[in-house]
């Protein structure tokens, strides 16, 4: 005890001396808090401007609180323009009154020319992934046309559009959209040269965004190739495997009929392991129910649900083929992760073809692939039909 | 016959038990994923973990039987007996000197890394200073209390250890933890070199078993305790794997930080698991340096028993403190990381071969029991 | 009342014993008038010394008492008028006495042997009070008088009869204040030592039950009881205590405090190292439980050592409910206490460090309501808490009808004044009065303190470190715990060291039926104690 006493009481002046510190105490009402990051390119590019940034920061006191509504704007947009992304944020940080603070970074949206352009996207990722205060979770996006007008969109339920894009990106559940890509995610798809795909989004009207689809990048060199929209979009996630919920329409015997897919899964199999002309099989899986039908079936009677059954399939099919054509034959990308099969389950083989797997040799590109649907539709919905059945019975 | 005394120098071999894990998990389990994930592929780094931990485990067993086979002993005193006494002085010499590089190893790489995550304008000098002054409270403070603070701590690591891998179920993906078994004999050799290394400290087992009141279960205890370490490392990184899979994992420097700041547990007020984390962590290397710079003193008392704990420690921080601030970049800290590692091993390993071999020899004639 | 009365009888007992270390000094003189001169010189002749004289059978006798510490009936119908029913028959007695040894040699030698024979009469025949002895020295008879004992003094005599007749005015047994319980008993301590003891041994009729009986304080002579029950407790902790209890020496100490004080292990500590409570059934559940309670004279605070820091978390309550929702209280309590020191500084770390760790909602909201606030939130914080401390310490030494205008002020300054003024934050008028609530759901008020103090210490540390300076100075508080000793038991059993058996009755409260062992880190000479914990044994 009595050793102890000259320790704490040197311990507590040196605490006391270590109260005049406070280095790195920001108060949270003098952050800027950043929630969303569009680059562009820059419209006049110069030696040292290659970007433009536009970084979105949160103004609390317009977001109001649970009681009362916030007046005013909830978010501030800054623009600069230069060459590298940390340097930009600095000038930027000559704008504002307050601390930039990046922790709280949801949503970076980089313009579709950047993606387009070679090397640009992942010089661009690199400092998300390089900076400490950067979260992996943070969410990317591909602005079709200017990133920066997306940012601008106001929202009538949400204030702060970078909130709103990440609402978009994260509540999705529709057939052509997909999971929300990471940064994280990126890396580690950029690490393995594996293709990948990032929403794509657009300024629908001057209040709202759409989620146009997909845009598909080379994982080897980190570059957008092309976007897969509408049933392109549809026919990746079915071979896939995610996001297949959706609805899905087609006709029978000339009556429009509307499906919702409630459940499904894919499974890809390997049927000929000759590098040069590998073969898989795609075996798609689908609940589906029906949402919609424009004519009139007892849907009681077996052989109707069977018709019902098969249109369904047969769009499917055709659906999914469409993107494998295009994915496969016109892009020659693989987004449709047989690569990763391949990887997971055929390593010897993948080991051979990695290095050329959609690139240089191209053997995806080479490859065949079957696609197998099996659908179960399970009702018809709540009432059986809406008009009097005449002509289906017989 | 019973009595209220907790003989203060005096420990259970429970205490030993959890000594070891709480020695071993320090700045190692936050970066050794990354050095893993290099040399395997996806998840096959369980393998060498698991191998690694054996050799640990065996090793730890063997240490401490050792050390039970003189109980009561200082280590300067059966070392003396088996191996004269100026071969002795300079081994526990070499010992303290391990101490202390890696009490000031730990001290800085505390402050680095708080650097980088926690702070961005904190002079490093006061982050390590801080940390200094509390490890020196701790030591100046009895030796059965650092075993209680232990006790204290190293249930708080692991729980919150395996929450944090708990709430990062969500993240993980099967495909990343696949294929299995495509690692080759090299790759798994070099992990099991890694992993191996990150079990470092077992060499305090040394000095502290001749506090333990019941020696005899001591080496069970000890293995058990590396068991648990071992445990905990493998989780790290499956987990680790789990969720970013290998190739990211080899990017990342401390995959164990980036997985705390990835996990989000939904919609709670803890939604950033990192705040816990950091706590944990900061936990996890104090008891690791506190048992590092006690083991120095502890050595150095024995050399000269009439110098006063109190002015052991005095001296010794000031000293510790300037040696934590040699190094200049990270890759220096590596350096030193891996030098220690060896050194830890090395030291360690050829005391007790050579103890080994010379009790043998002399027939085990100075086991007391 | 007849309860009261055997109470004074028995205590009256122990006193005596007490005193018999004093015993040397001034023998009784045989002459009434010298004994009453000196005793009135002795003490001082004050006021409400008493002094009655009666003639019985021939011989002048004396009553003395100081008036207010005795128990006015039991003089008046126990002495005097036993006495007074008897003088008739004393007086025909001594007459026929007189009258048979009435011969001319009538030496001096046969008036003392009736003296003594009037003596032994009257202690043997008059008077009804069973607490009644002779003694011989003027210290003595000053002291048991001062006491509240009742002399009686007879002429010619140098023996005087001490008759127990301790009272005058005490409070009644009331419900405790400090420690209320939903379910249990309603009797707690009072300031009267003999019958807290009753209280006590009401609980435990074990004939192993023990009270050692100390003196303590060199001018108030108060007594203190040692209560333990032998078989049960280790030795060795009743002899570290009886070891301290020896070293006191005080003057007058006005609660069991004094005595906490000056036996604890380490003054420099914040936490409480000896519990105190006003319960009789805790006392007597950690009697049995292995613990030592001590008792004072004039404090409704018994002590019970040793103590560890769970101790701070538990109630009696506990006990008293299923296991269940005791469970649940207990790990409620845990949490509480984790926010009663924690969470204005976890706050503190968070907003003005970290505000990467909180959920970005929350952060905006955060950033909104403290725009305008002119402090920052290490300030803010220590502010309100002391704010908060103020009014607290107003509350308690004020009347409670006053109090309450305080709370009504205090409410009202902290929660709208402040706020609407921009001075505080809202955020921070929640953060600050979860924490007074937290804090003052824990049992013991001594560690409420505790927790109020450390919590400053926290908000420092966050405000110059932030998260990183709060888990240092976390760590700094275990290493003193873990160093902290009650009587020689580590402050940090059963979690370190480590005794697994007693995790059934620490976070959770195992089933009654479960809790089968005493706790183990007492290292208890008899371990199994078959009915649990909180015994109220129904002989």
């Amino acid at each position: 005890m009595k050793s102890k006493l000259p320790c704490l009481s040197f311990t507590f002046c040196l605490l006391f001396v270590f109260l005049t510190g406070c280095w790195d105490s920001v108060e949270v009402e003098e952050r800027a808090f950043n929630t969303g990051i569009a680059v562009d390119l820059a419209e006049e590019q110069g030696e040292n401007t290659t970007y433009e940034m536009t970084t979105q920061f949160v103004v609390p006191s317009g977001l109001g609180t649970a009681g009362e509504a916030g007046g005013g704007k909830a978010f501030r947009n800054l623009q600069q323009t230069g060459e590298s992304l940390y340097d930009i944020n600095a000038s930027i940080a000559r704008q504002t009154s307050e601390k930039s603070n990046i922790e709280h970074l949801d949503v970076v949206i980089i313009s579709k020319d950047i993606a387009e352009e070679t090397g640009l996207f992942t010089n661009i990722l690199d400092v998300f992934v390089r900076q400490q205060n950067m979260r992996r979770g943070i969410l990317l996006a591909i602005g079709d046309e200017k990133a920066k007008d997306i940012l601008n969109v106001e929202a009538e339920q949400e204030k702060v559009p970078s909130q709103y894009v990440t609402k978009l990106l994260e509540g999705n559940e529709n057939p052509i959209t997909t999971e929300p890509v990471r940064v994280g995610d990126i890396q580690e798809y950029l690490l393995s040269n594996r293709s990948f795909i990032i929403p794509k989004l657009s300024v629908f009207s001057k209040n709202s965004i759409n989620y146009e689809g997909l845009a598909v990048f080379r994982g080897k060199t980190g570059q957008m190739v092309d976007s897969l929209e509408g049933e392109d979009a549809k026919g990746l996630n079915m071979i896939i495997g995610k996001n297949q919920q959706g609805s899905i329409t087609a006709a029978v015997d000339d009556d429009q009929v509307t499906y919702s897919i409630s459940e499904g899964s894919s499974k890809i199999k390997l049927t000929n392991k000759d590098k040069n002309n590998l073969v898989f099989q795609v075996d798609i899986d689908l609940t589906a129910q029906i949402r919609e039908f424009n004519g009139s079936l007892d849907f009681y009677k077996r052989e109707n649900m069977d018709k019902v059954e098969k249109v369904l399939k047969e769009e499917i099919k055709k659906i999914a083929e469409g993107s494998v054509k295009k994915v496969k034959d016109d892009l020659q990308v693989d987004v449709l992760t047989f690569g990763n099969y391949l990887r997971i389950h055929h390593y010897a083989l993948w080991k051979e073809v990695e290095k050329d797997w959609d690139y240089g040799e191209n053997y995806f590109a080479k490859s065949d692939i079957n696609i197998n649907v099996n659908t179960n539709v399970q009702t018809p919905g709540n009432s059986i039909q809406l008009t009097e059945d005449d002509g289906g019975e017989g | 016959m019973k009595t209220v005394k907790y003989e203060d120098e005096k420990i259970k071999s429970r205490d030993i038990m959890i000594a070891v894990p709480s020695m071993v998990i320090s700045i190692g389990v936050l970066s050794y994923p990354k050095f893993l994930a290099e040399s395997t592929i996806a998840a096959d780094g369980w393998m060498t973990i698991i191998l690694g931990g054996i050799i640990a485990v065996l090793y730890t067993w063997i240490v401490a039987k050792l050390a039970v086979s003189f109980p009561s002993q200082s280590f300067l005193s059966y070392a003396s007996s088996l191996v004269s006494k100026p071969v002795a002085i300079c081994l526990t010499l070499l010992f303290v000197s391990y101490g202390i590089s890696l009490t000031a190893f730990e001290i800085r790489a505390i402050a680095d890394i708080s650097h980088q995550y926690l702070f961005e304008r904190t002079p490093i000098e006061v982050i390590m200073l801080t940390f200094l002054l509390v490890v020196v409270y701790a030591v100046s403070g009895s030796r059965a209390g650092i075993f209680r603070l232990n006790t204290m701590f190293l249930p708080i690591i692991f729980a919150a250890t395996l929450f944090l891998v708990f709430f990062s179920i969500g993240y993980m993906e099967v495909d990343n933890m696949l294929p299995m078994f495509k690692t080759d004999l090299q790759g798994h050799l070099q992990g099991t070199m890694d992993s191996s290394l990150s079990y470092t400290g077992v060499g305090i087992l040394l000095f502290y078993i001749s506090l333990v009141k019941d020696p005899k279960k001591a080496p069970g205890s000890a293995a058990l305790g590396m068991s648990s370490a071992v445990i905990i490392y493998l989780v790290v990184y499956l987990t680790c794997i789990a969720v970013f899979g290998d190739v990211t994992t080899e990017n990342i420097r401390f995959p164990f930080i980036e997985l705390a700041k990835s996990v989000e547990i939904p919609g709670g007020f803890f939604e950033r698991t990192e705040s816990i984390f950091f706590v944990i962590w900061i936990m996890a290397i104090f008891t690791t340096t506190v048992m590092a710079f006690d083991v120095s003193v502890m050595a150095l008392n024995s050399i000269f028993p009439n110098i006063t704990k109190t002015k052991i420690i005095f001296f010794l921080s000031p000293f510790i403190f300037f040696l934590s601030m040699i190094p200049k970049d990270f890759l220096e800290m590596k350096t030193i990381a891996n030098f220690l590692g060896y050194f830890g091993w090395g030291l360690t390993g050829t005391t007790v071969i050579i103890l080994w071999a010379i009790y043998k020899l002399k027939g085990g004639k100075q086991n007391e029991k | 009342m007849a309860r009261s009365l055997f109470n004074r009888m028995r205590s009256q007992k122990q006193t005596n014993q007490a005193t018999e270390q004093t015993k040397f000094s001034i023998q009784i003189n045989k002459k009434l008038d010298d004994n009453l001169k000196n005793m009135k010189q002795m003490l001082g002749d004050p006021v409400d010394l008493v002094i009655r004289e009666l003639i019985l059978g021939g011989t002048r006798v004396a009553i003395l008492y100081i008036n207010g510490i005795t128990d006015g009936n039991l003089i008046n119908n126990n002495i005097l008028k036993t006495i007074q029913d008897n003088l008739k028959q004393l007086e025909s007695n001594g007459s026929k006495d007189s009258k048979d040894t009435n011969e001319p040699n009538e030496s001096k030698k046969s008036k003392e042997t009736k003296d003594s024979n009037l003596l032994d009469k009257v202690y043997q025949e008059i008077i009804a009070i069973t607490d009644i002895e002779k003694y011989t020295t003027m210290d003595e008879v000053s002291f048991a008088v001062l006491n509240g004992s009742t002399a009686l003094f007879i002429d010619g005599m140098d023996t005087v009869l001490l008759m127990g007749t301790t009272g005058g005015e005490s409070r009644a047994i009331e419900e405790p204040d400090s420690e209320s319980l939903i379910r249990g008993p309603r009797d707690g301590f009072v300031e009267n030592i003999t019958t807290n003891m009753t209280l006590i041994r009401r609980d435990i009729k074990d004939p192993n039950l023990r009270f050692k009986t100390y003196e303590v304080g060199k001018s108030s002579k108060q007594k203190l009881v040692v209560s333990y029950v032998e078989g049960i407790t280790n030795p060795d902790i009743v002899n570290e205590i009886n070891r301290r209890l020896k070293t006191i020496d005080i003057d007058y100490l006005s609660d069991s405090s004094f005595i906490e004080q000056w036996i604890e292990d380490s003054f420099m500590s914040p936490f409480p190292q000896i519990q105190s409570t006003e319960r009789p059934d805790s006392v007597s559940s950690s009697l049995m439980q292995g613990k030592v309670a001590i008792l004072l004279d004039g404090s409704p605070f018994a002590l019970i050592a040793p103590t560890n820091f769970a101790d701070a978390l538990q109630s009696m309550e506990d006990y008293n409910q299923r296991w269940i929702p005791a469970t649940f209280l207990r790990i409620l309590r845990y949490f509480c206490a984790f926010l009663a020191v924690f969470l204005p500084s976890i706050y503190v770390a968070l907003v003005s460090y970290h505000p990467g760790m909180i959920p970005s909602i929350l952060t905006y909201s955060i950033a909104a309501t403290r725009e305008g606030v002119p402090f920052p939130a290490a300030i803010e914080a220590i502010l309100m808490a002391v704010t908060f401390e103020i009014l607290h310490e107003a509350g308690v030494r004020l009347p409670k009808i006053v109090a309450q205008t305080i709370g009504i002020v205090g409410g009202l300054v902290i929660g709208e004044a402040a706020v609407s003024a921009g001075i505080v934050s809202p955020i921070m008028v929640i953060v600050t009065a979860l924490t007074a609530i937290a804090s003052f759901s824990i049992p013991l008020y001594t560690v409420t303190i505790t927790f109020r103090g450390l919590r400053f210490a926290f908000i420092i540390a966050a405000s110059i470190l932030g998260l990183y300076g709060l888990v240092l100075m976390y760590i700094v508080v275990n290493i003193h715990l873990v160093n902290l000793k009650s009587i020689g038991i580590p402050y940090t059993t059963p979690f370190a060291p480590f005794f697994g058996r007693d995790w059934t009755d620490l976070i959770i409260r195992a089933p009654i039926t479960k809790l089968t062992k005493r706790p183990a880190y007492l290292k208890t000479i008899d371990e199994q104690s078959k009915n649990p914990k909180p015994e109220r044994r129904k002989g």
